[in-house]
């Protein structure tokens, strides 16, 4: 008998490594225009580039982005660090939260599935989602699946607000205390994440408690 | 101030890298070495394990052939240890970007099956070797091994091993659930205290993925996380291989391996096979590799009648190994001697600045500081007229005093007259020569100034001169690193091909004397002929100093290096492969730039003195102008004779 060959066997040839995927779910509504949506944009090269820098990271850590700014859009699907490209964002539109937060369990959901049928390990994907305003869609749905998958230990799910981000929304989403980010602290925040996601990718570790604390007084978050 | 155990000062370099606990830094004057400096002094118990790591080192120098071992603490004035010195890591990598194919195609493009599974022989080894010490690794992960081009390995991250006295454990302290057996997963690493059996583990799923192609031998189970399957034991791995055709199978290792692996992942801890099982197994498979007729970087293994990897990339078309590298299987390098010697050549071309004899300055100022003391000495003399009125009142004097004698009349006054005269002509003298006196003082400070000028000026030519002729100096040193390359292609030669002797194994080498030694192949007169030379133990045999031996053939030196091997091999040394091609392309590349570099500096170095001999000719002539023009002045005025 002959077994059929999938599609991304390839990719898992070349890199068997386990992977630790991180969706990336930004808002890019119109009121992100101006310096948060540049600042953003840069925070997302430095998070390549500081992936990058690490050898077992950059094999291992695979991330997607979507956007939420009147519609939602998946700019990148899952890609190993070393190939991704940060995609251009464009500030437009409401928020439709809920819609980008089921967008990314899907997305999430559907690579597992890609993994195990190539035989892949992975660490618990990550779901990191930013915004600045609150929910103009049906999101408690969203919520409920979110907080279902966090429960079973099949995702972590952070959610860091900025400005006027209605956090009382997040509160409900998030099985963890969101986030506020202080002022336009992107960098600081993303640097958290490539550390956090190089230690995860590095050990297996998936008890974020051992994660350094963003909350902390030098911190680039409030609770 | 940082401080070896022998109390001699440690200046650190540049730093070569960081982590958590702290920074790697290259040490002055210590080439081999780097030091290991922790951002925060280590607790006493830390400190106790690493003075025991660098006590059990004294005991055993070859432990730094397979590890960055804590060799000698670094204390600090007040003896308070903060790190370590260690074995430096050179062109190895990380063992993970030798098992992802993709990686190490980019990295070793010229390697084929036969090189992993060489490196998995030496890993075991190591093991091996370690345990033999009652040391154990305990954090075993991907990140701490190294890989070299010639297969050879290194442990890093040493003093997380587990090191044990009769009545203490210095525990691990760390670990990757990747690497953990069942029984211990979901243990707290900071105070598990591992075993061999666990080490075992850890070992079998290194040597896995360096023969699987970097697939985790648990990845695939349901859960998608690796400690879990472990936990379950869920070795999956051979119904795997019939679902996903890119996978390789484990027959492909031998049914010896396979019952290995089994053995490791699927049985109790005790079943784990040991480290020396391991190496003969896997020795055993290298043995039996045979070329693959369609590719060069295919080896199958001889129980097999088909190559896997033509089958493997025919149902992929994917190959884990990179397409038959280019190149020579000989370094071609040459050094080019001809374009040394022109570059020197036009070097030499270039003149130096003019010398000060060759000026026609200096022998003008010389007659003319001459032409000014004349005139001041021509100038202080008195004149005719002071000559000749004390003349006359000597004269008249003498003729008064004797008529006075004589008794003369008129005689006092005659003597008055010339006593009056005599002293008139002094007062004339220092009347008259009042101004002029003052004009003296003048032109001898002048004089004594344009002097000293004159001196400066030539002690600017002269160094100019020497600081032309260090700047050549340099030049020739370059020539020299120039035709030094041949010596350092031959050196490295040696080295890739085994021949030369790694620094780290020096110290038990040396313990082997020459003297008393039966060597295979050598008759024993001709291994007088070595002791003759100062070759007294094995560390000091390698082709260079064989060669100088007289009366030994190339059979004899080939002997000699056997043995010297053969040592190696008896203590445990990694077994080493002969030099790829892509080593003798990297090797004439890196000798090519460095020659390069070579050049460009002697052009610089050419460029420089020419445009330093310009400058300083340039600023001479000036100085000297100035000098000139003063001197010329003062002489001008000194000649108008304006003098009384």
């Amino acid at each position: 008998m002959t077994s059929q060959i999938p599609f991304a066997a390839v990719e898992f040839a070349a890199n068997p490594e386990p992977r630790c995927p991180c969706v990336l779910a930004l808002d890019t509504s119109a009121s992100m225009a101006g310096p948060r949506l540049q600042e953003l944009q840069a925070g997302l090269s430095q998070l390549k580039d500081e992936l990058a820098a690490d050898p077992l990271a950059r094999k291992r850590v695979e991330l997607a982005v979507l956007s939420f700014g009147g519609s939602v859009r998946l700019l990148t699907d899952f890609t190993t660090v070393d190939a991704f490209e940060p995609p251009l964002l464009r500030a437009d539109g409401l928020t439709p939260m809920g819609g980008a937060i089921a967008a990314a369990l899907d997305l999430v959901k559907a690579r597992k599935q890609i993994y195990r049928s190539n035989g892949v390990a992975y660490y618990r994907p990550w779901v990191f989602l930013l915004t600045d305003g609150e929910p103009n869609d049906q999101w408690q749905g969203s919520a409920h699946a979110v907080r279902d998958a966090e429960q079973n230990r099949q995702l972590a799910f952070f959610a860091v607000g900025i400005g006027d981000a209605n956090l009382d929304v997040l509160r409900q989403v998030s099985l963890r205390a969101p986030l506020l980010l202080k002022g336009l602290r992107f960098r600081e925040m993303f640097q958290w994440l490539s550390s956090s996601l190089k230690s995860v990718s590095h050990s297996g570790l998936t008890d974020e408690t051992r994660l350094e604390n963003p909350a902390a007084p030098d911190g680039w978050a409030k609770v | 101030m940082l401080r070896d155990s022998d109390g001699n000062a440690l200046a650190l370099a540049a730093e070569v890298g960081r982590g958590g606990e702290g920074g790697v830094y290259d040490v002055v004057g210590r080439p081999g070495a780097v030091a290991k400096v922790y951002a925060h002094p280590p607790r006493p118990d830390k400190v106790e394990k690493l003075s025991l790591m660098a006590s059990l080192f004294g005991a055993h120098p070859e432990l730094a052939w397979w590890c960055a071992w804590p060799e000698v603490l670094i204390r600090d004035d007040g003896g308070q240890c903060l790190g370590f010195l260690m074995r430096k890591l050179e062109g190895q990598q990380p063992v993970h970007d030798i098992y992802s194919p993709e990686r190490r195609k980019a990295l070793l493009p010229d390697v084929g099956w036969e090189f992993l599974v060489r490196t998995a022989t030496n890993v075991a080894r190591m093991f091996a070797s370690l345990h033999g010490l009652r040391v154990i690794v305990g954090d075993v992960n991907e990140r701490n091994l190294f890989v070299g081009r010639d297969a050879t390995v290194t442990f890093v991250d040493c003093d997380s091993f587990q090191i044990a006295t009769a009545t203490h454990v210095f525990v691990s302290g760390v670990g990757v659930p990747d690497y953990t057996p069942p029984e211990l997963q979901g243990e707290d690493f900071r105070t598990a205290i591992r075993s061999e059996a666990h080490d075992r583990f850890g070992l079998a799923v290194i040597l896995f993925k360096l023969l699987f192609m970097g697939r985790h031998p648990f990845s695939g189970g349901a859960s998608g996380e690796l400690g879990p399957a472990i936990r379950d034991r869920a070795f999956d791995y051979p119904q795997l291989q019939r679902r996903l055709p890119h996978l390789v199978p484990l027959e492909v290792a031998g049914a010896d391996l396979a019952g290995l692996f089994g053995a490791a992942f699927a049985g109790p801890p005790e079943a784990r096979p040991e480290p020396g099982a391991w190496a003969e197994a896997l020795d055993e498979l290298e043995r039996s590799l045979q070329a693959c007729p369609v590719d060069p970087l295919h080896r199958v293994p001889a129980h097999l009648d088909r190559c896997p990897w033509c089958q493997i990339e025919g149902a992929l078309r994917y190959s884990y190994f990179a397409p038959a590298a280019q190149g020579p299987a000989e370094s071609r390098f040459r050094v080019d001697l001809d374009r040394l010697a022109d570059l020197l050549g036009a070097l030499d071309s270039v003149a130096a600045p003019i010398a000060p004899d060759q000026w026609v300055g200096p022998a003008s100022l010389d007659k003319a500081l001459r032409a000014l003391d004349r005139a001041l000495a021509e100038g202080e003399r008195p004149e005719a007229a002071v000559w000749y009125l004390r003349a006359g009142g000597i004269g008249l004097a003498a003729l008064g005093t004797a008529l006075l004698l004589a008794g003369g009349d008129g005689a006092r006054l005659v003597v008055a007259a010339g006593v009056g005269a005599w002293l008139a002509g002094g007062a004339l003298a220092t009347w008259r020569r009042r101004p002029f006196r003052r004009a003296c003082a003048r032109w001898r400070t002048e004089r004594d100034e344009l002097g000293r000028a004159g001196e400066d000026w030539r002690g600017d030519a002269v160094r100019a001169r020497q600081f032309d002729r260090q700047t050549r100096q340099h030049a020739l040193e370059l020539g020299a690193a120039w035709r030094d390359l041949e010596r350092r292609q031959r050196e490295e030669l040696e080295r890739m091909r085994g021949d030369r002797v790694t620094p780290a194994w020096i110290p038990v080498l040396q313990q082997t004397a020459v003297e008393g030694s039966l060597i295979p192949g050598l008759p024993p007169d001709r291994r007088q002929g070595l002791l003759v030379r100062g070759l007294l133990t094995a560390a000091d045999l390698n082709r260079t100093t064989l060669a100088q031996v007289p009366g030994l053939t190339g059979a004899h030196i080939d002997a000699v290096i056997a043995w010297r091997q053969s040592i190696e091999l008896q203590v445990g040394a990694p077994r080493r492969l002969p030099p790829s091609r892509a080593q003798h392309a990297a090797l004439d590349a890196n000798l090519h730039h460095l020659q390069e570099n070579l050049a460009h500096e002697i052009e610089a170095v050419t460029l420089q003195c020419a445009h330093d001999a310009r400058t300083a000719d340039t600023a001479l002539q000036a100085a000297w102008h100035a000098i000139e023009s003063r001197a010329a002045a003062t002489l001008t005025e000194a000649a108008r004779r304006d003098r009384p």
